[in-house]
């Protein structure tokens, strides 16, 4: 699903110019797990971002669903999220306008897939949110906007997840809730699924974890947990 | 999965993010900051709508520039009969007709008035509509009567009316002209005539005041080559009229007034852009997130700029549906409140204000969201992950665009690119003045007492400088204007004063003939009526000024003149009741001085020395600048921006001119003056002054409903900046917040803030509307400055609720949110 061969990330600040990550190597296989853990500032969410086409690496070459994200432009790296990524961020970023239903069918719309409608209550039913699809983000708790953020995530059937500390913003109660249903729906939808986080237990339920440390890749250590235990 | 079937491309539709784009409306534009953007809009839209609307309707009403209103394909006016070598000149082909316009005292049995009077030849009108009733034609020893006329004369149809040594016959009412110069200042009741009894009358003389029209129709070809023919030879005072030229309003003040409205709604639309500005600049700076997530979902670039524009496409929608709606309906006001100041049948408006309407809203809404736009669609896409990251568009880029659009805007609206300039850099120092002064008056303010919402309120002022300082700067220039309008209106208003004041002259007495002359002098003296000297009037034209030719009518090349013929005058000594500021009277043994009146040698720019150079009665003459006058113009005595030395023109013919103060109520004396003199003409000053000042009071009401709407436009940029302001708030109130601010004080913090604020703007335009005020009379009235008191702390009470009101629904929303921001983490 992923191949990350030889990635360094520089960026120039002033006169200075910083390493962010060194000759980093990896391979996501599909619907497998994979935990991005590592100290603040290791550069877990620059290397999210290389491998979501937000940003173009430095040096090495990055292949998502069997495309190099080097040989496209701004708008193909767009059009590969819209069709094979889906996102999921600390600050769950709905958009505070669209109620919960709308803000699952953006993706949806965006791509121009029929009924999204239908398929948009259908995931809220299955995150649990079937009575509250009409409220809007600023009338949600927490645990229920990153639900919705979950459901807009699998709108589009991705064939890769990228979460960024899903549960960071939410108590340890909620965010069990949280990665519970994100690791289920994950294993349902067969969906390869990275996410970065500070959170050990999160990390332990996935199949992989990978430890960053000052920009590079330093422990590459399975998981023994299963994914997805409550489901 | 394979790279072909994982690139497989899709077209994503490009109307993708259209829900996106109306829900955004709908929500923002009912609460959030794109309602203060589309009222902004609305009312730029209701602002160009209504003046437009009224001076298109006044333009059709008018049928300026048309055959119709000239009554012919061509005319040739002048204020001297037209020679006939030049009559002669003209290609075969065409026929001629003639008026002449003049304004005479007209009596029915005791009954007297004056009139203004057209005497029409055989054929007038050729073209448009002359309205009589009943129908007939204008007949030699016969008079049509405006309905007002035959009021005041209390004539009815079959009277007799004396008109000089002539009488006719009232042979009905006088409803239309198809070229009457229709003008809200034409004080004269009209009344209609043939040309044939011009002459027996024996009213008009030298130093009359006259209009020629010589009206011509013919073939185009024949047009044509009577134009190319007649103006080589055209003389000073004449002037070629035809369709599609003459295109100005003819009432002069009519015009000026019109400007005048123009300029006013100029500043609404800049108050109303400022507005937008304020509104777009924080909506895009808040849909920064919202983009990054959009491109991080997948949207296309297309799919971004279609979302963008249909997002405009449905706030400038919205506006300029609400903005047309609120323009017609003030246009139907400004109609109602000039009533009588506009011609009686006023037709519908045309399709053009309403396209221009169209047109400047979706001007100003491109010129004003182009670069936040830009911006915000450069936001990249990393953003989701890092908040610091921002688009590489810099902000300062709308400056100069804005900067020269609106003064594009403007020009075109106003036909002046000076004034738009002039306005613009004032709107642009003021900004800057205002917004300095109220941040200097912070910073000077006592510190209050630590840990108190004061405290915490006045270090926050303190602390963000520019955030302060634009806020301070928007919402000063809004108070300020509101502080200037009430001023001027006020000056306007107390500018009528006791001008009908008890012993000034009450009537002028024109074309006293010189054959009269010693005659009214001694009746006036036997009668014991209290008057002026006798002045002897001549007209002609100023056509050099110190050997530079001047324009003889606006819009035409060379200096600037005064436009128009002038009444002049020569006398042995000088006048009482002017003040010589510079020069000195006749300097003995030197030929051809001319004094002039200080004002128009300033406007004109003469020095004491320069020639001058008039054309009177056909001739040039020439005479130096000795002295320089003041006049009182408002003592009603007879004054003259020219007096000339008597060397010069005493060997003209002249008609005599002089104020007289007629004793209240006794009518009877000025019949006995005027029948007995009957070509001289007799103006009540007193009267015309009650209509003048009616006149103006009804404008200044007009203006007065422009006024409140620039006021409204104000208020608007308060409200609008005032929002933005608060919902900057939010990161730093739920720090505070989390950091263990109680309610209590957060909401004291933001109420101390917002009170401060409206304070400290509120005597910052106190000081700039003086000093506005202080400029305006210096340049454009003579009063004396006075402070206004009840600005100093009117306007920071203003400022103060105006500014509390407008945070009232942003501040609950927004600590409403910051305490359910802490209790929504669980759930």
């Amino acid at each position: 699903m992923i191949v990350v061969r030889e990635v360094t990330q520089r960026v120039t600040l002033g006169s200075e110019t910083l390493t962010i990550l060194e000759g980093i190597n990896l391979e996501v296989k599909p619907g497998e797990t994979v935990a991005l853990v590592g100290a603040s500032g290791s550069g877990k969410s620059t290397l999210l971002g290389l491998l979501a086409g937000l940003d173009l690496a430095s040096e090495g070459e990055i292949e998502v669903a069997g495309v190099a994200l080097g040989q496209l432009d701004e708008e193909g790296r767009a059009q590969l999220r819209a069709e094979h990524i889906g996102f999921i961020f600390q600050s769950f970023l709905l958009l505070p306008g669209l109620s919960a239903l709308e803000n699952v069918m953006l993706p949806a719309e965006i791509r121009g897939l029929p009924d999204a409608r239908v398929k948009a209550e259908l995931l809220l039913r299955e995150v649990g949110l079937a009575d509250r699809i009409h409220h809007h983000p600023a009338q949600l708790s927490g645990g229920e906007q990153q639900r919705v953020a979950i459901a807009r995530a699998f709108i589009g059937q991705p064939s890769l997840l990228l979460a960024d500390e899903p549960t960071g913003n939410l108590d340890r109660h909620t965010g069990d809730k949280i990665a519970d249903l994100l690791f289920r729906l994950n294993r349902d939808h067969g969906t390869s699924l990275v996410i970065v986080t500070h959170d050990e237990q999160l990390a332990l339920r996935c199949a992989r974890r990978l430890h960053l440390d000052s920009g590079k890749l330093q422990v590459n250590e399975t998981s023994h947990i299963r994914t997805g235990v409550l489901a | 999965m394979s790279a072909s079937s994982g690139m497989k491309r899709l077209p994503r539709p490009a109307a993708g993010l259209w829900p996106l784009a109306r829900r955004l409306v709908w929500q923002e534009g009912r609460h959030g900051i794109l309602r203060g953007f589309v009222l902004a809009l609305a009312l730029a839209v209701a602002c160009v709508l209504c003046v437009s609307l009224v001076a298109d309707r006044l333009q059709q009403a008018l049928g300026l520039g048309s055959r119709e209103f000239l009554a012919a394909d061509l005319v040739l006016q002048s204020s001297r009969v037209v020679p006939d070598s030049q009559l002669k000149s003209l290609p075969a082909g065409l026929v001629m007709s003639q008026t002449v316009s003049f304004s005479s005292m007209l009596f029915v049995g005791d009954s007297m008035q004056l009139a203004s009077i057209k005497a029409v030849g055989d054929g007038y009108p050729f073209y448009g509509n002359l309205q009589l009733h009943p129908q007939g034609k204008v007949k030699p020893g016969e008079i049509w009567l405006s309905a007002r006329l035959m009021a005041l004369l209390q004539a009815k149809v079959g009277a007799t009316v004396e008109l000089g040594n002539i009488q006719l016959r009232v042979a009905g009412e006088l409803h239309q002209e198809p070229d009457e110069n229709f003008s809200p200042f034409l004080l004269a009741p009209r009344a209609l005539m043939h040309i044939q009894d011009v002459a027996p009358a024996q009213v008009i003389l030298p130093g009359s005041r006259i209009q020629y029209r010589y009206l011509f129709k013919g073939e185009q070809a024949v047009i044509a080559e009577a134009v190319t023919r007649l103006k080589p030879s055209l003389l000073v005072e004449q002037r070629l009229l035809q369709p599609g030229t003459d295109t100005q309003l003819s009432g002069g003040p009519l015009q000026r007034s019109e400007r005048f409205f123009r300029l006013a709604s100029l500043i609404g639309l800049l108050l109303g852009a400022l507005a937008m500005q304020i509104a777009m600049n924080h909506f895009t700076r808040r849909q920064a997130d919202n983009m990054a997530l959009l491109k991080t979902l997948g949207a296309s670039r297309r799919q971004l700029w279609v979302w963008m524009l249909s997002l405009l496409g449905l706030l400038t929608g919205v506006a300029f549906v609400l903005g047309g709606g609120l323009g017609y309906l003030l246009h139907l006001g400004f109609l109602q409140l000039l009533g009588s100041l506009l011609p009686p049948e006023m037709p519908p408006p045309s399709w053009v204000p309403f396209a221009l309407g169209l047109l400047v809203s979706l001007f100003i809404t491109l010129l004003l969201s182009f670069v936040p736009f830009w911006r915000l669609l450069a936001t990249p896409p990393q953003r989701v992950l890092r908040q610091d990251v921002q688009g590489q568009v810099p902000g300062w880029l709308a400056l100069p665009l804005i900067f020269s659009g609106t003064l594009l805007l403007g020009w075109l609206f106003t036909s002046d690119a000076r004034l738009s300039l002039g306005l613009l850099l004032g709107m642009v120092a003021l900004l800057l003045i205002q917004g300095g002064l109220a941040y200097g008056l912070l910073l000077v303010l006592p510190r209050a007492r630590r840990g108190t919402g004061l405290a915490l309120a006045l270090a926050h002022l303190r602390r963000e400088r520019w955030q302060s300082l634009t806020q301070l700067a928007a919402i000063a220039l809004a108070l300020l204007l509101i502080g200037v309008l009430w001023a001027s209106r006020s000056a306007i208003l107390s500018g009528f004063d006791s001008r009908l004041g008890a012993d000034l002259p009450n009537r002028f007495v024109l074309n006293i003939a010189q054959a009269d002359k010693p005659g009214v002098e001694q009746w006036l003296q036997q009668q014991g009526i209290a008057h002026s000297d006798l002045y002897p009037v001549i007209r002609g034209r100023l056509t050099e000024i110190a050997g530079e030719p001047v324009a003889q009518e606006e819009g035409d090349a060379g200096r600037a003149g005064v436009n128009r013929e002038l009444s002049m005058t020569w006398l042995q000594q000088a006048p009482l009741h002017n003040e010589l500021v510079a020069g000195s009277w006749w300097r003995a043994g030197e030929l051809g001085q001319v004094s002039v009146e200080q004002g128009v040698a300033e406007r004109l720019g003469i020095q004491l020395g320069d020639m001058l150079q008039f054309n009177i009665e056909g001739r040039e003459i020439s005479a130096r600048v000795s002295s320089l006058r003041k006049v009182n113009w408002e003592e009603m005595q007879p004054n003259f921006f020219m007096i000339f030395s008597p060397d010069l023109l005493q060997d003209y013919p002249a008609s005599w001119l002089a104020s007289l103060r007629v004793p209240a109520g006794d009518q009877q004396l000025e019949v006995e003056l005027v029948r007995r003199y009957p070509a001289l003409t007799l103006i009540d000053t007193d009267s015309i002054m009650q209509r003048l000042q009616g006149v103006l009071e009804q404008i200044s009401r007009a203006l007065g409903l422009m006024f409140s709407l620039v006021a409204l436009a104000a208020v608007l940029v308060l409200f609008t900046q005032v929002q933005a302001g608060i919902s900057r708030r939010w990161q730093e109130l739920v720090l505070m917040r989390t950091l263990g601010a109680g309610q209590r004080l957060l909401q004291r913090t933001l109420r101390w803030e917002l009170l401060a604020t409206g304070l400290l703007a509120g005597v910052s335009a106190a000081l700039g509307t003086e000093l506005v005020m202080l400029t305006l009379q210096q340049l454009w009235s003579e009063l004396a400055w006075q402070p206004h008191y009840l600005l100093w702390w009117g306007l920071p009470l203003l400022g103060a609720a105006l500014v509390m009101l407008a945070a009232q629904g942003p501040m609950r929303r927004l600590l409403g949110s910051v305490l359910a921001s802490r209790l929504r983490q669980g759930g």
